[in-house]
């Protein structure tokens, strides 16, 4: 078994429900609060609809006692005839009018609620904290986004206000029943219970099914987005054949489950057919008899008969519904459980605003570790918050007990060797996770207490991976902001303007996903030219020229001189050619602080960073002499 | 046609869907005869004939048991085998993704493919199954009604029938809006994706930033335009379904007052006329039936369209009609490579020529942007349409056999993509029968043995999507040790040390050259220092080769490797004077 597997097969998939039925609609129908008077009218509508639309049955009751059957003359008969279809007519094109605005009415509203509800999810996704995307694939969390939504969509338009429509239709045929006879109405009935009884069994075992195939559907999702991405990567090690094997095994288990609701409703239709005959043949039966005794008319008879083939069509409306339900149900449980995700980092009541720091920032005794992604949590398919306030499981330490201050507008440098908890230390202070200990100020505010995006807007990250949007290359550098007025500047600080003089549309030129129109080092003058075109008063680079050649390096080196006067940097590089200007240098190793000093100073001091050094040195003096 | 992309799917299931189809003829034709035995059962009791009504009632009730166990077997049978139709389908179109070529996904978002994958393919099965079904269901219902109710009154059918041509006029006119406008629908929906999948992959930026605003706005903009295509097509199907139903309505009202009239001249019985109206009301149905099913027949073929582009674009790579091995000694010539990127206006390799000598150590060094990329592309055969040729032992590159290439060949990108999958899985990703003691070596030689005390389930710790939960350095490293998983002859690593210290750097090149003397090795790098021992050292500028030779001879040429190489001496010559004074 591949992990891919293990991964995926963790998840449950019979999870508990996020609640009952019953609580999960109530849930849903807030979202209909702000369309209240369109719901009253869509109701509304529906009542006149299925009131006209029993009109027909009566409508031949009355033909055939009045026109037919009856003793009077045959010109009164058909003026009788002709009166009641043109009456019928007119029903008709009514009811059509009506429900045209209903369908109408009712789509526009269910369109504008998944809108709403989309633009929640959306935006409630992209507070979460980092954990939630270390651990949750993005075809997963797009599955929730749009199959899932539009599931939603398929309650409220087909669902729950058609059904009501069925639950009309059934109150008015049942009143028409009893009004005209109510032994035949009580017999056409009986039913119910059965049909009742019927529905309950059908319904769990296919709310078991769609339950799998939302969990399914996510796995296919994040198994294409994931190959397809990466798919050079598939192709280059001639893994084509390997990876669609494990692909079909996905859409075998996706096939499957829906299999079983085909099962379900296979035999759910049909008895519910085979029910409502049994219904009129009693009819015909009991009725027979009283038809006999003169107890009841043919007509009554005849318009009973009619009403309870009509009474079989919403209840089996209603179990074509119970199919969608089910479906939007099980979507809508996934949905909630992703907006009941608090992220874990939280804001205090009253955070600090998001004024421009000096950019002091102090590590004082911080200890962390990242949460095991592994283990039943890890992959899991659940996204209820997995707390920080219970006991993490076990951590491996990255930082353990790293102080050190850095002043207002003073140029450091963190070397270390790989994997040593650099980035992680950039992570910590632009508050993408909280610390297990210790604590983080920045201008002496802890962290914690700064508004996070108040704080992210004073810390210019360019960081390690460098990631395009697809949009145009200014979109990119300004990422949507319209005052970025340092942008043009940034731009030739950082050399991209030759770049840009070399693509079709310049500036302007269409970006594709993840940037791959650009080399490696390109998009990694983008990201730093957007970096400084924000103009932070703290710039962090994590690795922020680690592809580009070095003379373009120090050409930037000499162009952003001036640009980091007054403030903050932090540079994160294994070049030392990039740090050796620091004004202090931080060698990180196993979690703490090992030494630091001017670059003169460690080189004297004989520790870490000298060895570090003199590896560079002894390759290059090789060849020096 | 584009249906006849179906007809191979079809015909493999045709046991499921003749069994199906046969059922829906059975079953319709029995539940059919209901208003039938309804009719008699209702004139007998017009003659009071008690014991011949029931006898009706009772034979309607066993008919529609016999009827619904076929439509059960319908059921079963053709919505089964709609599901194995689109699992079949989704299979052959991942294979076909698996086989197009880099260059188009240069031109093809992720996103968009994905909806495809999901969306349309269900909105084909749609037609497979449920569609089918209706329409067979949909005409057997209304050819035996008709037959059936022209067997009691040719006359009465007939004026049934009048808002037929009115029928025929708008489910043309539903037809054409369905498939324009779901069309829309489904291409927005594509875009929302795409921009939701971005941001999410994104997240970092998006939050470094503090941009989750402007990214939802983004992202509202796109579902809002979404939300009002799905309204108007919403109105195409507001007007058919009313439309339908008024339409069948009309048709009862006529026959309701024709067929009074009949009934007082005394030319039909009542009875008949109840029969003739239970058999429009079993019309109804299909008939609204008949506008659903436009919708989905319309909403597939719109699907199918989307589906077929993609089946329609050829790969790039594909193996050559007379495949040649791959002697796999490690020797590559190249000549006269020029390559352009599509839709790029200059080309981004041009007249390159070199030779690698079996078992040599490549360095390709050069600024930003210079192709050094792209030429590793060209020589992992990613990309076909290049000018020159590329020969490996002798054999065009376009003519080896894909196998052979992709056995031979470690390939370790610069943005080292890794999967989701456990640190094993990711080095074992080209060797699947991997060993525990060749997964230590591999782990030995990229140095990342040392990390291994840092993951919390050593080899079997998740490694995140592309990752995420590694350092730089460690990705770095584990996409080198997957690339010499499969004892690669020709090892093509591409800037793979950026994020890796000089300390690890070193130990791991001195690792590769001792472990890996025999294949032959193209190192793309930016760090100069370590590579000056490579046999041979290629300068690129402006994708042109500008120098190449040894480090001494280039050093002694004093061009740009020269100068990218003091600039970086210089910097050693700084520390060597602050460590002396
Ligand atoms: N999101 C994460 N979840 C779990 N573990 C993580 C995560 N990110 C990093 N780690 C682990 O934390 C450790 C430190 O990683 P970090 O990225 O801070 O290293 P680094 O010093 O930046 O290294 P490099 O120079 O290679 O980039 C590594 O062992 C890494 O595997
Ligand atoms: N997929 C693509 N489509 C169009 N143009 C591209 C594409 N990939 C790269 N380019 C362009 O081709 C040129 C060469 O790119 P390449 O990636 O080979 O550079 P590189 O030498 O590897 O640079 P780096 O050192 O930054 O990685 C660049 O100008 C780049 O903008
Ligand atoms: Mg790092
Ligand atoms: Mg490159």
């Amino acid at each position: 078994m591949t992990a891919y597997n293990d991964i995926f097969e963790q998840e449950h998939e019979d999870q508990k429900a996020t609640g009952s039925d019953a609580h999960l609609l109530r849930r849903l129908m807030g979202y209909l609060r702000p369309y209240m008077p369109q719901v009253v009218v869509i109701l509304l509508l529906l009542v006149i609809v299925s009131a006209l639309g029993i009109a027909g049955p009566w409508l031949v009751k009355l033909t055939i006692d009045r026109a037919l059957t009856s003793d009077a003359s045959n010109a009164e008969r058909l003026t009788m005839l002709l009166r009641i279809t043109g009456i019928y007519i007119g029903v008709l094109v009514v009811t059509a009018g009506v429900h045209y605005a209903q369908i109408m009415m009712l789509q526009t509203t269910g369109q504008r609620v998944m809108f709403d509800l989309r633009r929640q999810l959306f935006r409630h996704l992209l507070r979460q904290d980092m954990t939630l995307f270390d651990r949750q694939p993005v075809g997963r969390l797009m599955t929730r986004l749009t199959s899932d939504i539009d599931a939603l969509n398929e309650l409220f338009t087909s669902g729950v206000v058609t059904v009501a429509m069925d639950v009309f239709t059934l109150v008015f045929i049942m009143g028409a029943m009893v009004w005209m006879d109510w032994r035949l109405a009580l017999l056409s009935f009986s039913i119910i219970p059965c049909l009742f009884l019927l529905s309950m069994v059908f319904r769990s075992r296919v709310r078991r099914a769609f339950r799998k195939i939302r969990v399914r559907v996510a796995r296919i999702n994040s198994f294409l987005q994931e190959h397809l991405a990466g798919i050079s990567v598939v192709q280059s090690f001639g893994q084509e054949p390997r990876r669609l094997r494990r692909f079909d095994q996905l859409n075998e288990d996706h096939t499957n489950a829906h299999l079983e609701t085909v099962a379900a409703f296979s035999v759910f239709f049909p008895a519910v057919e085979v029910l409502s005959t049994a219904a009129v043949t009693l009819l015909l039966w009991k009725g027979a008899g009283l038809v006999a005794s003169e107890a009841i008319t043919l007509g009554t008879l005849v318009a009973f008969v009619q009403y309870a083939q009509r009474f079989y069509r919403p209840i089996s409306d209603l179990a074509e519904k119970v199919n969608i339900l089910q479906g939007a149900m099980a979507a809508s449980e996934r949905i909630f459980e992703l907006l009941d995700r608090q992220p874990n980092i939280r804001t205090v009541a009253e955070p600090k605003g998001s004024d421009r720091v000096r950019g002091e920032v102090v590590f004082d005794n911080v200890r962390f570790g990242y949460e095991a992604t592994s283990n039943d949590g890890g992959n899991n398919d659940s996204m209820a918050n997995n707390g920080s306030d219970d006991e993490p499981r076990e951590r491996k330490i990255v930082l353990d007990g790293l102080s050190f201050r850095v002043e207002a507008g003073e140029r450091i440098a963190i070397v270390g060797s790989t994997g040593a908890g650099k980035t992680t230390v950039i992570s910590l202070m632009t508050r993408f996770y909280d610390v297990q200990e210790g604590r983080i100020l920045v201008d002496g505010v802890d962290v914690r207490e700064w508004e996070p995006r108040g704080l992210r807007h004073n810390i210019g990250v360019v960081l390690q991976d460098p990631r395009l949007f697809s949009g145009t290359l200014r979109e990119n550098l300004t990422l949507w902001r319209d005052n970025v007025d340092k942008l043009d500047d940034a731009i030739e600080r950082v050399g991209l303007d030759s770049v840009i003089a070399g693509l079709p549309d310049g500036i302007d030129e269409v970006m594709r996903e993840g940037g791959s129109r650009l080399s490696t080092g390109e998009r990694q003058l983008v990201a730093f030219a957007r970096a400084l075109a924000h103009d932070p008063p703290i710039l962090v680079l994590d690795e922020a020229t680690a592809s580009v050649d070095s003379e373009t390096e120090a050409r930037i080196q000499a162009a952003i001189e001036e640009l980091l006067r007054g403030r903050t940097s932090i540079t994160i590089a294994h070049r030392l050619s990039t740090v050796r200007n620091a004004d202090r240098i931080l060698v990180l190793h196993k979690g703490r602080l090992h030494e630091q000093g001017t670059h003169r100073e460690l080189m004297d001091h004989d520790g870490l960073y000298r060895r570090l050094v003199d590896m560079q040195l002894k390759s290059a003096s090789v060849d020096a002499s | 046609m584009r249906i006849s992309r179906l007809l191979p799917y079809l015909r493999q299931h045709r046991g499921a869907l003749l069994i199906g189809l046969v059922s829906i003829v059975v079953g319709d034709a029995l539940l059919l005869t209901a208003p039938y035995l309804l009719k008699q059962a209702i004139d007998a009791l017009g003659d009071n004939q008690l014991d011949a009504a029931r006898r009706a009632a009772l034979l309607m009730l066993a008919v529609t048991a016999v009827g619904g166990l076929f439509k059960f077997i319908m059921r079963r049978w053709m919505i089964g085998a709609s599901r194995h139709i689109e699992r079949d389908l989704r299979h052959d179109f991942t294979e076909h993704l698996f086989k197009l070529s880099p260059r188009y996904y240069d031109q093809h978002k992720v996103g968009d493919l994905m909806a495809l994958a999901t969306n349309d393919l269900n909105a084909i099965r749609m037609i497979l199954g449920p569609g089918i079904m209706y329409m067979a269901n949909t005409t057997i219902t209304l050819s035996v009604a008709i037959a059936l109710m022209a067997s009691m009154s040719i006359k009465l059918t007939l004026l049934a029938f009048i808002p037929l041509p009115l029928l025929a006029l708008s489910v043309q006119q539903a037809t054409k809006l369905t498939y324009r406008r779901f069309s829309l629908v489904q291409s927005q929906f594509a875009a929302v994706t795409s921009t939701a999948q971005e941001a999410l992959t994104g997240i970092r930026v998006v939050k470094s930033y503090a941009q989750e605003d402007g990214m939802g706005d983004r992202f509202d903009e796109q579902s809002h335009d979404y939300m009002k295509k799905n309204i108007s097509f919403f109105r195409v199907q507001a007007t058919m379904f009313p439309m339908m139903s008024m339409l069948a309505g009309i048709a009862a009202s006529s026959c309701l007052f024709f067929g009074g009239r009949m009934v007082i001249n005394g030319s039909i019985t009542v009875g008949t006329l109840v029969a003739f109206l239970a058999y429009v009301g079993q019309l109804t149905w299909p008939v609204i039936a008949l506008g659903w099913t436009i919708n989905i027949w319309q909403r597939g073929l719109a699907s199918l369209d989307r589906i077929d582009k993609v089946f329609e674009a050829e790969p790039e790579i594909v193996e050559h009609e007379n495949p040649q091995p791959w002697l796999r000694k490690g020797a590559v010539t190249v000549r006269d490579l020029s390559f352009s990127y599509p839709d790029a206006p200059t080309p981004s390799l041009q007249e390159v020529g070199f030779d690698l000598p079996a078992g040599s150590w490549t360095a390709v060094v050069g600024p930003t942007g210079s192709g050094k990329t792209t030429l590793i592309r060209l020589l992992s055969r990613q990309y076909d349409g290049y000018g020159g040729t590329i020969e490996f032992d002798g054999t065009d590159l376009r003519q080896i056999a894909l196998t052979d290439l992709r056995r031979g060949l470690g390939y370790a990108p610069q943005d080292g993509y890794l999967f989701s999958d456990t640190l094993r899985e990711n080095i074992a990703f080209g060797a699947p029968d991997l060993d525990e003691a060749r997964l230590e070596k591999l782990a030995e030689v990229s140095r990342l043995a040392r990390d291994r005390a840092r993951f919390p389930e050593g080899w079997d710790t998740p490694v995140g999507e592309r990752g995420v939960t590694l350092s730089g350095g460690q990705k770095q490293r584990v996409g080198i040790a997957r690339a010499l998983a499969h004892d690669p002859t020709l090892l093509l690593l591409d800037d793979v040390f950026s994020s890796v210290d000089t300390e690890t750097e070193a130990e791991l090149l001195s690792q590769l050259r001792q472990a890996w003397s025999g294949s032959t090795v193209v190192l793309v790098t930016h760090r100069l220092l370590a590579v000056q021992e490579a046999d041979q050292i290629l300068v690129m500028d402006g994708g042109r080769l500008v120098e190449q030779g040894r480090h001494a001879d280039l050093v002694q040429q004093g061009g740009l490797y020269a100068r990218l190489f003091r600039q970086q001496l210089t910097e050693a010559e700084i520390h060597a004077l602050g460590d002396s004074s």
